[in-house]
């Protein structure tokens, strides 16, 4: 399970309450299979939520195909579309979504502010009580300079989209270039499927707190984890349900690219991050960041890109795939 | 001269002895090679590497260990490297 605390602590809350949920995993590449998802439900499934891309490798989810299985049973389908609104075509008639959540930040817009689409019929009880505002669902003041804010952000994330997602896409591929500059680095996350923005990387046997930690000093903010993760020193949940083991965790940092961003700034920061790692390596014992175990991409073949088409496998099991 | 920062927990903590006991003893073994300065977290000169485990080993203003004891033979390999016999 790969959602963001936005959505899975409001499911254990739900849990605390009597209710039941039941977490669908996820492939290698971060990927939902709907046929998993299909299969989890039951006769009292009341709703299905699924986040449309993930927040720390990218990976975007087939959430159409997701939306018809539910369609088909009757349960209504929540999408967290935080992370894909502005970056991937997001048609909510087109997908067949009956909710699906976004926010202005995420658009360059103001903070404070988002905003759930509702599809016609949907009908859902109020989460503020005390007023006519929102229709009824969220009494209280509007924040009309946020709403403001975001209608714009969204107006020019809508009218710039393609020029942006073609310098993002660029920007990413450069990024990318750190695999062929340096050895034993591995994309995690899907290629094919995947955020025009954002993509991890994992260099296996560096500890990535020792990367962020250098080119925070060089003045480059990357994370290791998500940024609303920082400060947790635990290895990623998500990369753990990819199957990735807590070494190779670790050894993964997050590429957080924006419109602003430059192509200049990007090869920098391609340059800096290939001279902290090649240090690093002659510093960093793989026993330093933890325990191997079957599960880390160190065993699996270094000339296989994960999550390109060079790779053809899926699953959140490598074990098969590591060279032995 | 190589300038090694150790930064270490204000509290203490046994890994960052254990780092400072290797520094000094390589620093003695290289004598005016090596200048070695401690500080604690809590020092203002510690902000700026936004580090989020102790102890923090520096060389010449790069980190190469957080949160752990680095080794000794990957510590001497990497004095030669940036100029320590």
């Amino acid at each position: 399970m790969i959602e963001h605390p936005a959505v899975h602590q409001p499911f254990a809350h739900l849990e605390s309450l009597g209710y039941r949920a039941t977490y669908v995993g996820v492939s290698r590449r971060g990927r939902v299979d709907p046929g998993e998802v299909a299969a989890a439900i039951g006769p009292d499934t009341r709703l299905i939520s699924v986040m449309m891309a993930n927040n720390e490798v990218g990976t975007v989810q087939p959430i159409a195909e997701i939306a018809r299985i539910a369609r088909e049973r009757g349960i209504l389908f929540h999408v967290d579309a935080v992370q894909a609104v502005g970056k991937v075509p997001v048609d909510v008639h087109a997908l067949g979504v009956d909710l699906l959540t976004f926010t202005a930040h995420k658009l360059h817009g103001p903070k404070g502010c988002g905003a759930l689409y509702v599809r016609d019929g949907v009908t859902l009880e109020p989460l503020v009580r005390g007023g006519k505002q929102e229709h009824g669902l969220r009494g209280g003041t509007e924040n009309a300079a946020g709403i403001v804010g975001f209608g714009k952000a969204a107006e020019v994330a809508r009218r710039d989209f393609a020029a942006n997602t073609a310098h993002l896409l660029a920007l990413r591929e450069a990024v990318l270039q750190l695999r062929d500059r340096l050895p034993r680095v591995i994309l995690n996350g899907d290629a094919e499927h995947c955020l025009p923005h954002l993509l991890n990387l994992c260099f296996v046997d560096i500890d990535g707190l020792d990367i962020q930690a250098n080119l925070s000093l060089r003045g480059i903010c990357i994370s290791v984890a998500s940024a609303c993760a920082s400060g947790a020193l635990t290895p990623s949940y998500v990369l753990k349900a990819m199957g990735i083991s807590d070494t190779a965790a670790w050894a993964s940092v997050r590429f957080s690219l924006g419109r602003g961003n430059t192509l200049d700034q990007v090869e920098t920061v391609v340059e800096q991050t290939a001279e902290i790692v090649e240090d690093l390596r002659w510093t960093t014992s793989p026993e330093d960041i933890g325990e191997c175990d079957e599960n880390c991409p160190c065993l699996w073949e270094p000339e296989r890109k994960l999550g390109t088409d060079a790779d053809d496998s899926d699953r959140a099991d490598p074990v098969a795939d590591r060279v032995s | 001269m190589i300038r090694i920062v150790l930064i270490q927990s204000p509290t203490g903590c046994h890994k960052c002895e254990a780092t400072l006991a290797l520094l000094e003893q390589l620093a003695a073994e290289r004598p005016g090679e090596i200048e070695l300065d401690t500080f604690d977290t809590d020092d203002p000169k510690a902000a700026r590497y936004g580090l989020l485990m102790t102890p923090a080993t520096i060389i010449n203003d790069f980190i190469i260990a957080t949160g752990k004891v680095p080794r000794r033979d990957k510590l001497v390999a990497y004095l030669e490297k940036v100029g320590a016999g």
